[in-house]
């Protein structure tokens, strides 16, 4: 905004500097996720766009990052939530403990791409379906325009398309694209990123990473979401947000020290990271396995 | 002199051909392709809302206003609420007079586009009276011009010559003998059927015939304050036999909904859908619409307030539309049942039966409406009804449990020291939980619906190379079923994703 300081206050908040995040006053849905909300335009998902999310597989993680938002959403708003052609049964109990109400659930499947896509643009339309969440492997530039326009019409809607990362050099129209993968190991991180082929499709020079990444405190694998399209300067480093749910992730990283215990080998910059509020819901779980 | 000034008889008239077909059959460069004209009988139930004395003489509709004038504010408001709610996107022609069969005459000199004499009825040509209409020609040799001219006529004689029919139209147009007619009435049930101008061969043609009587089911249905549910569209076939084959005498289609509707729009589209999946067996000569199930209907309250203005469809619309188009088992839902099994724990089901019925929903509104809020309303129309055979604690919230569910286990490949592999050798993370479940005898029906092998099994949270969590379970040995050589084998059920 200070390029534009000699506006006055009622015009410059409504121009965008394109080197700055738009903080405008569209409608978003927050993601559950401070550190992704820090990095979107508006502060979460925009609503009523299309929000393109690339996959290395179509069952690659993927719920960790939406289902909190997703959950949110559907509690807000009260309505369904679409699934239109998942890669597999979708399964109640995690979802039911994410949050979302096993029955909003609604599984939609279409034979056909096109049937896919119909589908989808049906759901858009529906007033109580709150949230669409659609696998369209063989969506085409057109087909995504399409049912942009669509989430346009509602301006309550909120539509995510999941797509392979081959389309990463399709041009898209999405409000909002990102790249999620899970990644194993902290230390494997930077190499992950020096290795990986953005930048050749998209011919942007982007400042290295830092030295020191995002480290978690735990092995456990962390899901890296790279932004690879908002309306806001590109993306420094990809944000890592962790790929389990709270509980979980505490179950994973106590029977990894036990292992370790178990072998005498524990390692000296290990630190075991408990949820404070799951705790306990953890521990139960420890006991029966153990 | 109240009665001359009193303008108790309106006649109208639709520009429909003499046997009520549409005159769409004709096709009109100005209408639109798809207009919609509704049958005949329909334009008369649509009129009984402005009066109860509707009925149809030639080719006019008479409605005789004396009682319910003042209700609808006067003559001239009446007549612009008639002309604005016409149903038909034809223009309606109207006349208003003292009495109704110069009223119609009136019209046919406006339609025919003829001068209106000031003098009325004396001056009105004979050709406007329908009793008139055989004895023209000799009511034209003999000089008779007007219908003052015959009234003329020495009483006695005329009947004698013409009949009593000419006499008492006559008599009605002075005054003199009251006027009435078979007033139509509204029928419980909606069954109309309707000639096809020509034999119908394909279903887009057949729908563009049906929307004709779905126009005139959603006046019937506005006429009765209800909503349609179900209805059955019939089509008699041509054919008796083709290729050797007996055919039946007709085909039909039921379309169903879950929401009472008098809109048209879903319906019909549900119908083209429907069609469009329908081979037609034979060409098609008659087109029968019957409703089936209908319930009193009522309007959703309409609020000003920002918040609760909401664009889209409601959620069975898309239900529905999607269920029409791909399937009714497009559209799923879950059911939760207690078992410890995780591929016995849900079930899906069309959403379409899990829709619930319309009394519930009715229910559901009513606390609604008082509240004032659209957004007040219940979560969903979609809420699976609590069955007596669902437990408690199966179906509890289960934070480590996968996203993704595998309903058929994938058998996992091992190596040579028994590590089960799926894109490379998996770690164990965690584990094992065991289940046990399904041991106990099924009951036959239960044993046909879902899989009712036993399992002994031990759960593992599982880490392949990518890193990927993966729900993993090996069958135990006190299980019936084991491999060959004797080791255990491993299951893939779940992806945490």
């Amino acid at each position: 905004m200070r390029a534009l300081s000699f506006l006055p206050s009622s015009i410059s908040t409504s121009v965008w500097a394109a080197d700055e995040l738009l903080c405008v006053t569209e409608r978003v849905a927050a993601t559950g996720h401070a550190a992704l909300d820090a990095e979107l335009p508006g502060g979460g998902w925009p609503l009523g766009a299309l929000i393109e999310l690339l996959q290395p597989a179509r069952d690659a993680a993927v719920w960790p990052l939406l289902l909190p938002a997703v959950a949110l959403r559907q509690r807000a708003s009260g309505g369904a939530v679409a699934l239109v052609n998942p890669p597999h049964e979708p399964f109640l109990p995690a979802f039911t403990a994410g949050g979302l109400a096993a029955s909003s659930l609604l599984w939609v499947r279409g034979e056909t791409p096109a049937a896919q896509l119909w589908a989808t643009e049906q759901a858009l339309r529906c007033a109580d379906v709150a949230v669409a969440l659609a696998w369209l492997p063989r969506a085409r530039a057109t087909d995504l325009r399409r049912l942009h326009a669509a989430a346009a019409l509602r301006a309550d809607s909120l539509l995510f398309v999941l797509r392979p990362e081959a389309a990463l050099a399709a041009n898209s129209c999405a409000r909002l694209r990102l790249r999620v993968a899970v990644q194993a190991q902290a230390h494997e991180r930077a190499g992950w990123r020096d290795a990986s082929s953005r930048g050749a499709g998209e011919g942007r020079v982007r400042p290295r990473a830092q030295a020191n990444p995002v480290v978690d405190e735990d092995t456990a694998p962390s899901l890296c979401v790279d932004i690879l399209k908002r309306r806001g300067p590109p993306l420094a480093a990809p944000i890592y947000l962790p790929a389990q749910a709270p509980p979980l992730r505490a179950l994973l990283a106590a029977s990894a020290q036990q292992q370790a215990a178990r072998f005498g080998a524990v390692a000296s910059g290990q630190v075991l990271w408990f949820d404070d509020q799951k705790e306990s819901h953890a521990l139960d779980r420890l006991a029966v396995a153990a | 002199m109240i009665r001359k000034k009193a303008m108790h008889w309106i006649a109208l008239q639709w520009p429909l051909d003499e046997a009520g077909a549409a005159c769409a059959a004709r096709p009109a460069p100005e209408a639109p392709p798809d207009a919609t004209v509704p049958t005949r009988q329909a334009l008369g139930w649509w009129a009984l809302q402005f009066t109860p004395h509707v009925a149809w003489v030639d080719e006019a509709l008479l409605l005789e206003v004396s009682g319910s004038l003042r209700l609808w504010g006067g003559q001239r408001a009446l007549l612009r609420r008639i002309h604005q709610s016409n149903p038909a996107l034809v223009a309606v022609e109207s006349s208003q007079e003292a009495i109704g069969i110069i009223a119609l005459a009136v019209l046919r000199q406006r339609v025919q586009g003829r001068p209106l004499p000031a003098q009325r009825p004396a001056a009105l040509p004979l050709a406007t009276l329908t009793a008139a209409r055989p004895h023209l020609a000799l009511l034209s040799r003999l000089g008779l011009r007007t219908w003052g001219d015959v009234h003329a006529l020495p009483r006695a004689p005329m009947v004698r010559r013409f009949g009593p029919e000419l006499r008492r139209a006559l008599d009605i147009a002075w005054g003199l003998a009251p006027e009435g007619y078979p007033w139509l009435t509204l029928p419980d049930r909606f069954d109309q059927s309707l000639e096809l101008p020509a034999r119908v061969e394909d279903a887009p043609a057949l729908l563009w015939a049906a929307s004709r009587l779905l126009a005139s089911l959603q006046l019937w249905l506005r006429a009765r304050q209800q909503g349609v549910l179900a209805f059955e569209l019939s089509w008699t076939l041509d054919l008796k036999r083709l290729d050797g084959r007996e055919l039946p005498p007709t085909q039909s289609l039921v379309i169903r909904t879950a929401d009472a509707q008098q809109a048209m729009a879903h319906l019909r589209r549900l119908l083209a859908e429907r069609l469009a999946h329908t081979p037609m067996l034979a060409p098609a000569t008659w087109l029968r619409l019957r409703s089936i199930d209908t319930a009193p209907w009522g309007a959703q309250s309409v609020s000003f307030l920002p918040e609760d203005q909401r664009t889209g469809d409601p959620l069975h619309v898309f239900i529905e539309r999607v269920g029409a188009r791909l399937g009714p088992a497009s559209v799923q839902t879950p059911t939760l049942r207690a078992d410890h099994r995780p591929e016995c724990m849900q079930g899906w089901r069309p959403a379409q039966k899990a829709l619930p019925p319309v009394a519930a929903r009715q229910q559901q509104r009513a606390p609604a409406k008082s509240l004032q809020g659209g957004k007040a309303r219940p979560p969903a129309a979609l809420r699976v009804k609590a069955d007596g055979a669902e437990g408690g604690g199966a179906h509890l919230p289960d934070a480590l449990a996968p996203t993704w569910l595998l309903r058929e286990p994938l058998p996992l490949d091992l190596q040579a020291d028994g590590q089960p592999c799926h894109g490379g050798p998996l770690r164990l993370l965690t584990g094992p939980r065991r289940v046990e479940a399904g041991w106990w005898p099924q009951a036959p029906d239960q044993a046909q619906r879902d899989s009712p092998r036993p399992a002994a099994r031990d759960y593992y949270i599982a880490q392949n190379p990518a890193a990927e969590l993966l729900w993993i379970y090996r069958e135990r040995a006190t299980s019936t079923r084991h491999d060959a050589g004797g080791r255990p084998r491993w299951f893939l059920q779940g992806l945490y994703a």
